[in-house]
């Protein structure tokens, strides 16, 4: 037998067929290609950051100042509680724990509302905490900043002032996921007397620069935790 | 080409880099003016301030106007903490009485207490205890228990007395509303802490008030 040449019309047929099958893949690549750009990357994608209330609870809007006086036979110990006039530390701590914790981009801060209803003490106490307390929150989890007191000592040999806040982080069941104390120190600006001079300047200012402080060992504390 | 990218190197570098201004105030709510322009209200901070001295006023009704000259480093924030003062109020009028116990190292006794602007007279229901305490000479004025030996932060308000220390010596007094028909009878076992809540606070206030306008602070 011998083999004939393929006619040109048979040539010309399988040519067409290949041309048809690589324009049916171009028009198949040309029309997936949008949709696999639209479609998510295989590596999963960062969970969203949690959305954290945060509740400054302030146990006391005045400085406790404990004075003691050594004596020959006894030494007297008294606590002297002066109020702070006219300052408004709720503000003044919340305004400063909410700018510490805004540079922590793990999760969104958000200031606790009036309509929220927590109980800020009722919250800090292990016992007395139930899931109840926080069915209103809007959050995820609740910070807690307990600021337990500002108290100021003074004898003859140490003049200090100190700052305690503890620092609780809540889910919504009320679990305590950790707790950490944070505390500032510094010296007591001069004598009683001349830190209430001025409008209270001196133990206002000396409260502020405390203020100052607890937060950024707060912002530290809070970094090194999980949230 | 490469004159064109040093160029806008050159320019860059030469840009002024902005600072940033944190303004507080122990009241909240103070209106800020930054070089006359109002910037908001207290707790502020104002970015993209320009670095060198700048002039911040502080306003509020019923406070005296304050005015700061604060330098901003560029880059860095310039930290301004401001105590308002209150504009003068109307004097109390003095003298003021008010019916007292007065508390003993053990015990207490109880009789009149008038406040005046120079000084605090007391003087016991029997007449075996009177003291005067000129304001002038006052160490302290403040609220507490007295000498008691725990170091508690934060006591119950309502159980503190108006603590007084004059020279060598310490003054507590728990103040109270009298029943018109126990006037002049001895009150210290009758009367309850509790009960002495409102006019404590208010002889404190008074006490404190005067005081304080005395006092000078170490930097005058």
């Amino acid at each position: 037998m011998v083999s004939r040449p393929p006619s040109v019309s048979a040539r010309t047929g399988r040519t067409g067929k290949m041309l048809r099958r690589l324009s049916g893949w171009l028009l198949l690549a040309a029309v997936s290609l949008p949709v696999l750009a639209q479609q998510p990357s295989a590596t999963p994608a960062a969970p969203a950051a949690p959305q954290i209330t945060v509740l400054v609870n302030l146990r006391s809007k005045d400085v406790t100042i404990t004075d003691i006086k050594f004596r020959a036979f006894y030494n007297k110990i008294e606590n002297k509680v002066i109020p702070l006039t006219d300052y408004d530390l709720q503000a003044a701590v919340q305004d400063e724990v909410m700018l510490a914790l805004a540079e922590d981009k793990r999760a969104q801060w958000r200031l606790a509302t009036d309509e929220e209803k927590l109980d800020g003490v009722a919250l800090a106490d292990d016992k007395q905490r139930t899931s109840a307390m926080l069915a209103s929150v809007k959050g995820d989890r609740v910070l807690l900043v307990d600021v337990y007191g500002v108290q100021g000592y003074i004898h003859s040999l140490v003049k200090n002032m100190v700052i305690g806040v503890n620092v609780l982080l809540l889910d919504r069941d009320g679990r305590k996921l950790w707790k950490k104390g944070v505390s500032a120190k510094m010296k007591f600006p001069g004598s009683i007397e001349e830190s209430q001079a001025d409008n209270q300047k001196g133990l206002k200012q000396a409260v502020n620069t405390l203020i100052e402080k607890a937060c950024e060992n707060l912002k530290a504390k809070v970094r090194e935790q999980k949230i | 080409m490469l004159a064109g990218a040093l160029l806008v190197l050159a320019l860059l570098q030469a840009a002024p880099v902005p600072g940033a201004l944190r303004v507080k105030s122990d009241v909240s709510e103070v209106e800020v003016f930054l070089d006359g322009a109002s910037a908001g209200k207290t707790p502020l901070t104002v970015s993209a301030v320009a670095a060198g001295a700048h002039r911040v006023s502080l306003a509020k009704p019923g406070y005296e106007d304050r005015e700061e000259q604060v330098t901003v480093q560029a880059g860095g924030t310039a930290k301004l903490f401001v105590v308002m003062k209150p504009l003068p109020q109307a004097p109390p009028k003095l003298p003021v009485q008010f019916y007292a116990i007065h508390q003993h190292r053990a015990g207490a006794c109880s009789g009149i207490l008038t406040v005046t602007a120079e000084a605090v007279d007391y003087r016991s229901l029997d007449g075996h205890d009177i003291f005067h305490i000129p304001i002038a000479e006052m160490h302290s004025v403040s609220r507490s228990m007295g000498a008691l030996p725990n170091a508690a932060w934060n006591l119950p308000h309502q159980y503190l007395g108006c603590r007084i220390e004059g020279p060598g010596r310490s003054y507590g007094f728990f103040a109270y509303e009298e029943d018109p028909k126990l006037a002049g009878t001895p009150a210290e076992n009758r009367v309850k802490f509790q009960d002495t809540a409102v006019k404590t606070k208010e002889l404190f206030e008074l006490v404190y008030r005067l005081w304080s306008e005395t006092l000078k602070s170490k930097q005058k």
